[in-house]
């Protein structure tokens, strides 16, 4: 056998697994009032997001945000090749919204590299890009939002839509 | 073979009326907490919200961000009931963990991608992040020298406690196939113990 083989009734075997098993209900305890927190945050987004439309009802970001779709443009999308265009425009949220400075080169690489990792599997994603854009595109534009955000719809729909 | 009698005896038990009748409490329960009703959101949260928490932990190893990952989680869960693309099928288990695992791995890639991964897991001191308590803390560093792939089946049956039908049902992959990784990775785990701890060997 290999190290990589299980002995069969491997006594250190059996005892990994209780030990595994220790490990998970130790990450199992929860801080106190966790519970009551989450029901909390659960409860206020039943009752105060039903009205809003789903990505802008979440907090802004403090860090960076942006403005689209009239800022943003993703698209040409060839065979297994994906070629993304990201126009973005940062606006630091101390300053006056309405005057928006380029995002540097740093930032884009980042967010592209973001986007190109979503990518892992073109097939699934693909297929999914559509839905993505169509949700892009009914963005108030006057609205900002968030990069996560932008990748939150996305990575949620390259994931099957989560279903 | 015990481990492989114990697994097996978990996945062909024949389905009796104890399950079936937690699965129609799931079921209700999902169902009243579509529409709003606090104590099924209470009850759910009692249910899975500490799986969730040891899930995100697992994979960060930081209290914090599992705190905060897991509220995302279950205003996701709001999220998804609101738009009605939570389809009842009885898959709401590994429907949850799916919207966790999607989270987590979100997080992990922006923490690669900012450079920061590493300062999660330990202090300046290079010791474990602090919360976590000292003597797991040679499985931990074993685990996280494990596959993506073999964490995974780790975490999800460990942390999240899940059954390997509803793991099955979650990665949409065969149950023997899970089976096999989870039984190569407890054995990929034991010998990097042994390796690193000469004195578990001789149990």
């Amino acid at each position: 056998m290999t190290a990589h083989t299980p002995e069969p009734n491997n006594p250190n075997d059996q005892a990994l697994l209780a030990e595994l098993d220790r490990l998970g209900a130790d990450d199992r305890e929860t801080p106190a009032g966790y519970e009551d927190r989450v029901l909390e945050a659960v409860l206020h987004a039943s009752s105060d997001a039903s009205a809003m439309p789903d990505v802008l009802a979440r907090e802004p970001r403090a860090h960076r945000r942006l403005r689209f779709p009239s800022a943003i443009s993703i698209g040409a999308l060839s065979g297994l090749a994906a070629a993304i265009a990201v126009a973005v425009i940062i606006v630091p949220p101390s300053e006056d919204p309405t005057t928006p400075i380029a995002l540097n080169d740093a930032d884009e690489a980042w967010l592209l590299a973001e986007v190109m990792d979503a990518l892992d599997d073109p097939a699934e994603s693909f297929a999914s890009f559509d839905a993505l854009s169509t949700e892009l595109d009914a963005l108030d534009p006057d609205a900002d939002d968030g990069v996560e955000d932008v990748l939150d719809l996305y990575s949620a729909d390259s994931a099957g839509g989560l279903l | 073979m015990l481990i492989v009698e114990t697994v097996s005896r978990q996945i062909n038990t024949p389905i009796g009326e104890q399950d079936l009748a937690e699965a129609s409490e799931l079921r209700d329960l999902v169902r009243r907490a579509r529409h709003n009703d606090p104590a099924a959101w209470r009850d759910l949260i009692g249910r899975y919200s500490g799986r969730v928490f040891a899930l995100v932990q697992a994979n960060l190893r930081d209290r914090d961000a599992a705190e905060e990952i897991s509220q995302a989680v279950f205003v996701r869960v709001v999220e998804e009931f609101r738009k009605d693309r939570y389809e009842e099928s009885g898959r709401f288990e590994p429907w949850l963990f799916r919207i966790a695992m999607n989270m987590v791995r979100d997080r992990a890639r922006k923490q690669r991608t900012r450079g920061s991964h590493m300062q999660i897991r330990h202090d300046e001191t290079g010791e474990p992040a602090v919360n976590e308590r000292a003597e797991f803390t040679p499985l931990r560093d074993a685990i996280s020298r494990l596959s993506e792939a073999d964490q995974q089946i780790i975490q999800l049956r460990h942390h999240a406690e899940l059954p390997f039908q509803t793991i099955a049902q979650l990665l949409e992959q065969p149950v023997g196939t899970l089976l096999a990784r989870h039984h190569r990775a407890i054995a990929k785990l034991r010998a990097m113990l042994e390796e690193t701890t000469p004195a578990r060997g001789t149990a």
